[in-house]
């Protein structure tokens, strides 16, 4: 099947061929679906998709730091919520890039927290982690109280409003700088496929934040600190048996410590980024779970960059799609995609021969397909919860295939192996 | 520094012993670990440190790899005094471990284990994997170790594993090489190509301190035997003067037990059953294929066969725990091949489960909860509408008598599991199989890591429960043990049972040739 010779190929190609396959599901829904959805593959839909996948993809890649040196990180939601009030703090007072900046050292704070608790004290980590969480939104609101309140347009609550920081269209492909607009050309030309696949190329390179690219290339960077150097085969060690670490001469506190540091900054950088670029304003609860779905991405990216980056714009997709889509009919017709993927599965489990797999993925393709049909609309809330609905699916079909650092979540104690 | 080797700076006395030990003491809370302990050894010999488990040999060589910190005692190295405070420092000083339980990261690549905390690095903190591989390979090179770098840890067998470990401790460029009971996990064709790699390594200047309670391989590699007992010095010797009896008599202060069996006829009734049993891998890979044996009351079946040859999954077989792909077990004449663990239990399956203490115990919970596990549907445990509720008192009760009758030493039967030494442990688990009269017995090396003295009451009770008429399936890694206790020795290989031998017939070595495959079996069922 196409699937195998795609697995044959270079990371990059492989990536590519599962993108171009997603695209034409896309098409085809489009061409085949009853009504109007062209807003599947608009360019503003794949513009704000990125936007809203980039605090989940900062959470899950915090989230990978952490794990990958052992430490089960369930706090990168309260450390995402330091993050947006840190983030607000410093845009406010000194710009959005030093806002960013401090928004990290917010986070990294709750992961130095975290960090104390479970490397330094031996804390269970979900026990720690829960703690961090419920002190993330209570330490917010209290400088608020302290500080926000003095400012104008400050509440308790909120911020005032924050600039965001510069953004970048792409010369030639997108147009910038005044240059031809090839993908545009290309999306008003309206052939089935290269279109849409243009539209959303355009919609990924046009007034993209420099925050977002920042984001973006933590993933290869990520992948090269973690497997390439000294430092990352330290942190490995410290997740997969820091035992055999400790007896080898490595410091294995001192990596767990740094790594969890780091997952704090990578979840402050996110709550910053949902602070600074999206929302223009702290406000009390906006993060809306963005931690926990980051560490669902993660394990849906079986614990690598490029997975929990895939995860993350497949989790963002769908919140994306809800604006703009005034009738409802995209957000509908996603069920319809819902109902392909399934069938895929369910090809997939036959060829596998686990035939539980298989009846399974194929009435949940049948229900998805036969709501499709009945009904116009669908309730807001499905969108909603529909990344929590893919991550339960992945985990139902693929958690044997999913592999956690051999060490996660084991309490570490120097000198007793 | 970096990944090439340390060059040892020999700056004391030229002439001084490689080691020096001088009245170590390592006390724990409630035990002298270590007692007043000398040890010498000279430059360039194989020194075995031998004793029974708990005789302090594990723990003085952490002390020595700088692992804990004595708490009095001078340690002298090439005639330089030395205090360890971490591994690291050992490290440095040319000490080097090869650990009983592979120090490896098995998701990780042996280059990566290899190198771990002495990495060679570009600019900008860049592993150099080309020179670490090329520095390995010099090495493996150099004492006769081959292994390919890039490798996976967990593909690996359990004798490259152990090279691995060894190259790991001369990639830092160890001269003195502690090996902490290297033989435990291999099988005899193993343990001579480890004898020679040691013998290799000693070539090559290396000193070796070698940690081990078989004695036979003791005699046979050390150049000096020094022997704890009780955490203290008792002797050292040389090989050429002592028997293995005189150093297991050294060993243990008394004379040695040994597994052994009275010639009983075992009755024709069958306990246990299994025809054409196979079990599938998650990748539909047959890990018990095709497998059939029959054990009669009063029979003890021992199966041998190198770790991971399918022993593991065909209990699970048995126990209910392993679904079976094809095939039917009959429990004293029933067919049982679909029917819940729990009913098994219930109908006279014993199981001594082969690591105590993931699968046998719940460590913090009293050993009257634990003498109930798996018995806790069946009175005396459990009591009133339909055995629903636990009968605290009958527990009790039964777990007093499993105390008295196997020598479980404890205060008493509300310590939890883990204030217990591992033989008690043992004798526990053996206690609340044996007193429940099972018919049949699955017992999964029961003798596993507990000394002497409580090895032979495990092995009494098993005969003692054979002669009963009890139907005993026996897996050990202990090879006189199989022999010694076992009426049949079927060997299992690559999931199947490629060899049925008489253990009257049959050496530990002839017995290892077939665990290898090196042998094809001609009985085979």
């Amino acid at each position: 099947m196409i699937l195998n010779q795609i697995r044959q190929l270079p990371t990059w190609a492989r990536w590519a061929s599962f993108a171009t396959l997603g695209i034409l599901v896309l098409t085809l829904v489009q061409e085949l679906g009853q009504n109007e959805t062209s807003h599947l593959t608009a360019m503003t839909t794949s513009q704000t998709a990125l936007k809203w996948s980039i605090p989940i993809l900062l959470a899950g890649l915090g989230g990978l730091f952490a794990e990958r040196a052992g430490i089960i990180n369930i706090g990168l939601e309260g450390m995402m919520v330091l993050g947006t009030w840190f983030g607000a703090w410093g845009a406010f007072n000194f710009g959005p890039y030093t806002g960013i900046l401090i928004g990290i050292i917010g986070g990294a704070i709750g992961g130095l927290i975290h960090a104390i608790a479970t490397v330094g004290f031996g804390v269970d980590h979900i026990i720690s982690g829960v703690a961090i969480n419920i002190l993330g939104p209570f330490a917010a609101r209290f400088l608020s109280s302290e500080i926000f309140t003095g400012y104008q347009g400050g509440s308790v609550t909120q911020s005032p409003r924050v600039e965001s920081v510069d953004k970048f269209t792409m010369p030639f492909l997108a147009g910038g700088y005044d240059t031809p607009n090839f993908l545009k050309w290309l999306g008003d030309k309206d052939v089935p496929m290269l279109s849409d696949a243009g539209n959303i190329l355009r919609g990924v390179l046009t007034q993209t934040s420099w925050a977002t690219i920042i984001a973006l290339l933590l993933v290869p960077f990520s992948a090269w600190l973690l497997w390439r150097t000294r430092f990352g085969l330290r942190v490995r060690i410290s997740g997969e048996d820091p035992w055999a670490g400790e007896s080898q001469g490595v410091n294995i506190y001192k990596y767990k410590f740094i790594a969890v540091m780091i997952s704090g900054g990578l979840a402050g950088f996110g709550g910053a980024f949902i602070t600074i670029e999206m929302s223009s304003i702290y406000q009390e609860g906006g993060t809306t779970g963005r931690g926990f779905i980051g560490l669902a991405a993660l394990i849906f990216g079986n614990w690598r960059p490029g997975g929990i980056l895939a995860a993350a714009l497949l989790f963002g997709y769908p919140y994306a799609l809800q604006f703009g889509d005034f009738d409802g009919f995209a957000s509908h017709a996603l069920l319809l995609v819902n109902a392909i993927a399934l069938v895929a599965v369910t090809i997939w489990a036959i060829r596998k021969s686990k035939r539980a797999d298989a009846v399974i993925a194929f009435v949940l393709a049948t229900l998805s397909a036969v709501w499709y049909f009945v009904a116009d609309t669908v309730p807001d809330w499905w969108v909603k919860i529909l990344p929590y609905v893919i991550v339960i699916v992945v985990l139902i079909f693929f958690a044997q295939r999913l592999r956690m650092p051999a060490a996660n979540g084991q309490i570490y104690r120097r000198g007793q192996t | 520094m970096g990944y090439q080797p340390h060059s040892l700076h020999i700056q004391g006395n030229i002439l001084a012993p490689a080691i020096e030990l001088i009245g170590i003491t390592k006390r724990f809370p409630g035990v002298l670990a270590n007692d007043n302990v000398n040890l010498t050894v000279e430059e360039g010999e194989i020194h075995a440190v031998c004793g029974e488990n708990g005789a302090g040999k594990s723990t003085l060589m952490k002390i020595l790899y700088g692992m804990q910190a004595a708490d009095e005692g001078t340690m002298n190295l090439f005639g330089e005094e030395h205090t360890f405070h971490s591994p690291n420092e050992a490290i440095e000083a040319g000490i080097g471990m090869v650990h009983q339980h592979f120090m490896l990261a098995n998701q990780l690549t042996v280059i990566e284990n290899v190198i771990l905390g002495a990495e060679p690095v570009k600019k900008g903190g860049l592993v150099d994997f080309d020179s670490a591989s090329d520095h390995l390979e010099e090495v493996g090179k150099a004492y006769g170790l081959t292994v390919d770098p890039y490798d996976l840890v967990e593909s690996l067998e359990v004798g490259e594993r152990q090279r691995v470990e060894i190259i790991k401790v001369l990639f830092r460029g160890a001269k003195i090489l502690i090996f902490d009971e290297p033989t435990a996990v291999l099988v005899p064709q193993e343990v001579e190509e480890l004898f020679r790699n040691m013998r290799e390594l000693k070539a090559n200047g290396a000193t070796i301190i070698f940690i081990d309670h078989k004695l036979e391989e003791v005699l046979e590699i050390a150049d000096t035997i020094t022997v704890l007992r009780q955490g203290k010095t008792v002797a050292t010797v040389k090989p050429s003067e002592v028997s293995a009896t005189d150093l297991a008599e050294l060993m243990v202060g008394s004379e040695l037990p040994k597994p052994q069996l009275s010639d009983t006829e075992a009755s024709e009734t069958v306990g246990i059953k299994l025809e054409n049993i196979t079990v599938l891998a998650e990748d539909e890979r047959p890990i018990v294929d095709d497998v059939s044996l029959e054990i009669r009351k009063g029979e003890i079946l021992g199966i041998a066969g190198v770790e991971g040859n399918g022993q593991n999954e065909l209990v699970g077989a048995i126990l209910g725990t392993q679904k079976i792909s094809t095939g039917t077990i009959y429990l004293k004449g029933d067919d049982i091949s679909n029917t819940s663990v729990r009913s098994r239990r219930e109908n006279g399956l014993g199981y001594i489960p082969q690591d105590r203490q993931e699968e046998g115990l719940l460590l913090t919970a009293p050993l009257w909860e634990n003498a109930a596990l798996g018995h806790q549907t069946l009175k005396p445990f459990s009591g009133g509408w339909k055995q629903w509720f636990i009968d605290r008192r009958g527990s009790r009760a039964q777990t007093e008598r499993i105390r008295h009758e196997f020598d479980v030493r404890t205060p008493n039967v509300e310590v939890a599991a883990h204030a217990l030494s591992g033989g008690n442990q043992q004798k526990l688990i053996v206690g609340r199989e044996m007193v429940s009269e099972p018919s049949v017995l699955v017992a999964s090396h029961p003798t596993r890591g507990i000394d002497v003295g409580a090895q032979a009451s495990v092995w009494d009770q098993i005969r003692q429960a054979r002669s009963q008429g009890l139907a005993t399936l026996l897996i050990s890694a202990d090879l006189d043990e199989l022999i010694g206790l076992s009426d049949v020795i079927v060997v299992m290989f690559r999931g199947r049972i490629v060899a049925e031998l008489d253990p009257s017939e049959i050496t530990p070595r002839s017995l290892g040739a077939y665990m290898t495959g090196a042998t094809a079996g001609e009985n085979s069922g």
